[in-house]
């Protein structure tokens, strides 16, 4: 490794300061970190000799928590062990009295991540058994409870960077497991009955006239026998399917597309019994098979895209945290211990430290503080909280550690509503009927038209052939093709668009980007970063230089977690200032400031300086003496990186854009007249959002939305398709159709490009499939049709599908 | 080619033990995560050689 590496932090990549580097010996080589939790996590990763992983992992790593510099289990992990919540998350498994958990793995980026955990569990005393799925990001352990405790397991996942919660497998989750290994031994079923009916096909392709009757009675009747399980157990579910949608016509007047595939193979199957039984004309049967493990095939690909897709309890429990600092005799003893939230109750007293996530809603009683609900609200500024104020599960607690009465937990909470409304808004998603659906349906009437037609027509010329013909046509038409054309279009450019950084979770977005004619943004975490950037440093005093004036500033601010607190931090940094000492210690004033002997840093108001009413500012403070003001701050939200590039792009195509938001309404204004957006409203609740996307809905548009927040999951999940940024709140991610993991917007113009290439491509592959099926229809309907002949021309049509959908894969 | 007789219903047999074993592998979760043991077993291949001769030195902090 080069010296310049050094300049950045080994395990986290972020950049050092020289003054504040730790640095040490790691396989003879020294290796200079940020902060102790990072030095941590490089040694016992290399006391392991797990250090290939630096070699191999594909980004770098997040900053961990200075805690894990001990090797002590955190307090907040300890609540875990409790008996309450150890019955909840794991089983007992084996006759030794060894327990069994599942635990959702987080930060998880590449195959390196997967396998260093597996390699750290596997390592650890008491673990019998660890199995990781890369795919769920979920991992499976059975351990000894007499050697390692639940919370030891969880420490050891952070004390090597990264994050684990037990995870409850609920129902829907072993469901959706059921279902996708019964297709996958279905769909085996019918490839392994395919190739083997197609082998005993294969002297009738080649044209072997010499076959005698009774080996051609052999290799039919033992085809037959294999087609049979691929009909009853493979396609059961086709039928099953035909049948509900025949019985329900007279409510829904549709036909499914089941009914003419179910028909079709029904039809062929009696058919090539039939001839069989006689020993006339064809059997049908390695049609039959191919049709059946392609279509399930095509099906088992859906199913894997759709059950990718979180369910909104699963990301509410994320949400959260699943422990809370309950405060017992309150007020007067003030005991603190630390509890699972789900054992508290309403009316018990809870402590909530800056830095941490409110896990209940309830009412502020004791010591003020100031909290951030950009998340749930969008609202992007931290609001104060005064005794009596209500606070939300969910929202960020930042200034002080405050003291709250519990109304509501669990179920109940705001949070919890707003889940439910993303639940409901999934249910009444309008259901996008593809492209592809559209075709194969007009395809399948006009199979179902041609083959009757000539089966009627060959009645009057000649009765014997009617049946044939019939057969004939609706096999002899090459599904493969159609079944293919799309799958693998999408399949391809799946691949492409996660390059870019998209993560697509419902199949329907690469069309849906094409017929959007709204566009819905929302503005904190979407259009803007949510995060204040300190601007300009304006009615400097006369005698200060700017610097000193941002060095003081800093230094008052020095160890506050607000955001503006935060943000001159970061100016300070980059200026690489050295900050002066105070010689007297900082006063924290709620609602009006910091201040530090004669020095005042804060509101307008409390410095008594004038205010510019520049509205779409995120904010502004003031720094004075005992002579008066000496310098004031602006700070200005940050758009998005690549946020020009996009909006031009999506002009391009006349989208229309709306900017939705809940912060406040002078602000959303500002930023739309910034950045050129006509139609915005601010000052808006999800369910205003809600409301907004169902009324553009109704006026038949068609809309595309992209958010970030809890407050956004019900307008994300009810238009027609959604973005969610990655680094979002996971409700958001729940009802979203894709996931944004690039941090600028510009992926998404170059995917919107891409969105019309695969439409295009669609396109030819269906239109492909349909010129063949134009060339063998007519062909069989005059029973030209030679077996092998329809074998190459099928085998040759799927291959240009499929390799005009590898095209796609070059962006 | 009377050997037909025998190899085809030997054929079916073995379809039909290779659907058993198909069916004993799904439930096994053999298909449940495809990409992962196949990103491991090049990660395990380099381990040796870095970690065998460097390990008891870095246990001392």
């Amino acid at each position: 490794m080069s010296k310049s590496l050094n300049s950045i932090c080994y395990h986290c990549g972020s950049s050092l300061l020289p003054n504040e580097a730790y640095s040490t010996d790691l396989n003879g080589v020294s290796r200079s970190f940020c902060c102790a939790g990072c030095m941590a996590i490089a040694q016992t990763i290399h006391g392991e000799g797990l250090e290939v992983f630096y070699a191999r992992r594909a980004q770098s790593s997040d900053k961990p928590s200075a805690y894990l510099a001990s090797d002590q289990i955190p307090a907040k992990l300890l609540p875990y062990d409790d008996p309450s919540l150890l019955g909840r998350f794991t089983r007992p498994v084996g006759d030794e009295g060894d327990l069994e958990t599942t635990l959702r793995l987080e930060k998880i980026r590449c195959a390196a991540c997967v396998w260093l955990c597996e390699q750290h569990l596997r390592r650890s005393p008491g673990v019998k058994d660890v199995q990781i799925n890369y795919v769920t990001q979920k991992v499976k352990i059975i351990f000894s409870p007499k050697q390692v405790s639940l919370a030891r397991l969880l420490f050891e996942i952070e004390r090597i960077g990264y994050e684990a919660w037990p995870f409850e497998p609920s129902l829907s989750v072993e469901r959706s497991k059921k279902e996708k290994r019964q297709l996958l031994t279905r769909l085996g079923v019918a490839l392994l009955g395919m190739m083997q009916v197609m082998m005993y096909a294969w002297p009738s392709y080649v044209g072997a006239n010499d076959i005698t009757v009774e080996y051609d009675l052999l290799l039919g009747w033992t085809s037959w026998a294999l087609t049979v399980p691929v009909m009853l157990y493979s396609a059961g579910p086709i039928f099953q399917a035909a049948w509900r949608s025949v019985q329900s016509f007279k409510q829904t007047h549709m036909l499914g597309m089941d009914v003419p595939i179910a028909l079709a193979l029904a039809l062929a199957f009696t058919a090539g019994t039939i001839n069989l039984v006689t020993g006339s004309g064809q059997s049908y049967f390695d049609s039959i098979t191919m049709f059946v493990a392609f279509i399930l095939a095509a099906r088992y690909v859906e199913l894997l895209a759709r059950q990718d897709a979180q369910g909104g309890a699963e990301a509410l429990a994320k949400q959260l945290p699943a422990t809370c600092e309950r405060v017992l005799n309150y007020p007067q003893a003030q005991q603190i211990e630390l509890v699972p939230v789900v054992n508290c109750m309403p009316g018990e007293i809870l402590r909530v430290s800056p830095g941490e996530v409110v896990p209940a809603d309830g009412m502020l009683i004791a010591c003020e503080s100031s909290v951030d609900e950009s998340l749930l609200t969008g609202e992007s500024k931290p609001i104060d909280k005064k005794i009596g104020d209500r606070i939300y599960a969910g929202t960020h607690n930042i200034l002080n550690p405050l003291i709250m009465r519990i109304d509501a937990v669990g179920q109940s909470t705001r949070i919890a509503g707003i889940a439910s409304l993303l639940d409901q808004a999934l249910l009444a998603k309008p259901l996008m009927v593809s492209l592809a659906e559209k075709w194969a349906g007009y395809f399948v009437g006009f199979l179902l038209l041609c083959a009757f037609l000539s089966s009627a027509i060959w009645l009057y010329i000649d009765p014997s052939k009617a049946w044939t013909v019939l057969v004939a046509v609706l096999v002899a038409s090459c599904p493969c093709a159609l079944s293919l054309a799309v799958p693998t279009a999408m399949a391809a450019a799946q691949g492409a668009v996660t390059r870019l950084g998209l993560l697509i979770v419902r199949g329907h977005v690469m069309e849906g980007l094409v017929k959007a004619s709204d566009l819905v943004l929302d503005k904190t975490g979407t259009l803007t970063m949510g995060q204040p950037e300190l601007k300009e440093i304006v009615n400097l005093r006369s005698g200060y230089r700017r610097e000193e004036a941002l060095a003081l500033a800093t230094a008052l601010e020095g160890g506050q977690r607000h955001p503006l607190a935060l943000s001159l931090l970061r100016a300070a940094e980059l200026e690489n200032l050295s900050l002066p000492v105070l010689s007297e210690p900082v006063i924290n004033q709620l609602g009006k400031g910091l201040s530090s002997g004669a020095y005042r840093l804060g509101s307008s108001s409390w410095i008594g300086a004038h205010q510019d009413l520049q509205t779409g500012q995120y904010g502004q403070v003031h720094l004075a003496d005992e002579q008066g003001l000496i310098a004031s701050f602006i700070f200005l939200d940050t758009p998005r990186v690549g946020l020009q590039d996009f909006l031009s792009a999506v002009r391009a195509r006349n989208i229309t854009v709306h900017l939705v938001s809940g912060d406040d309404p002078a602000t959303v204004a500002w930023w739309a007249q910034k950045v050129g957006i006509e139609s915005y409203q601010g000052g808006c609740t999800p369910e205003d959002k809600y409301d907004y996307i169902e009324r553009l809905q109704s006026a038949g548009r068609f809309v595309w939305a992209i958010g970030d927040g809890v407050n956004d999951a019900p307008l994300l999940a009810r238009a027609d398709i959604s973005i969610a940024v990655g680094a979002g709140a996971p409700l958001a991610s729940a009802g979203a159709d894709a996931i944004l993991t690039a941090s600028s917007l510009t992926p998404l113009a170059k995917i919107l490009l891409l969105a019309d290439k695969t439409q295009m491509v669609i396109k030819e592959n269906l239109m492909w499939a349909l010129i063949y099926n134009l060339v063998a229809i007519p062909a069989a309907m005059m029973g030209l049709v030679n077996p092998w002949i329809a074998g190459v021309g099928m085998s040759l049509s799927s291959l240009a599908v499929t390799l005009n959908a590898w095209r796609l894969r070059k962006v | 080619m009377e050997s037909l007789f025998l190899l085809i219903p030997l054929s079916l047999v073995l379809v039909g033990l290779l659907a058993w074993i198909l069916r004993w592998s799904v439930k096994n979760g053999q298909f449940d995560d495809l990409d992962g043991p196949g990103e491991a077993i090049l990660m395990d291949d380099d381990a040796p050689k870095v970690g065998n001769s460097v390990k008891p030195t870095q246990k001392t902090q």
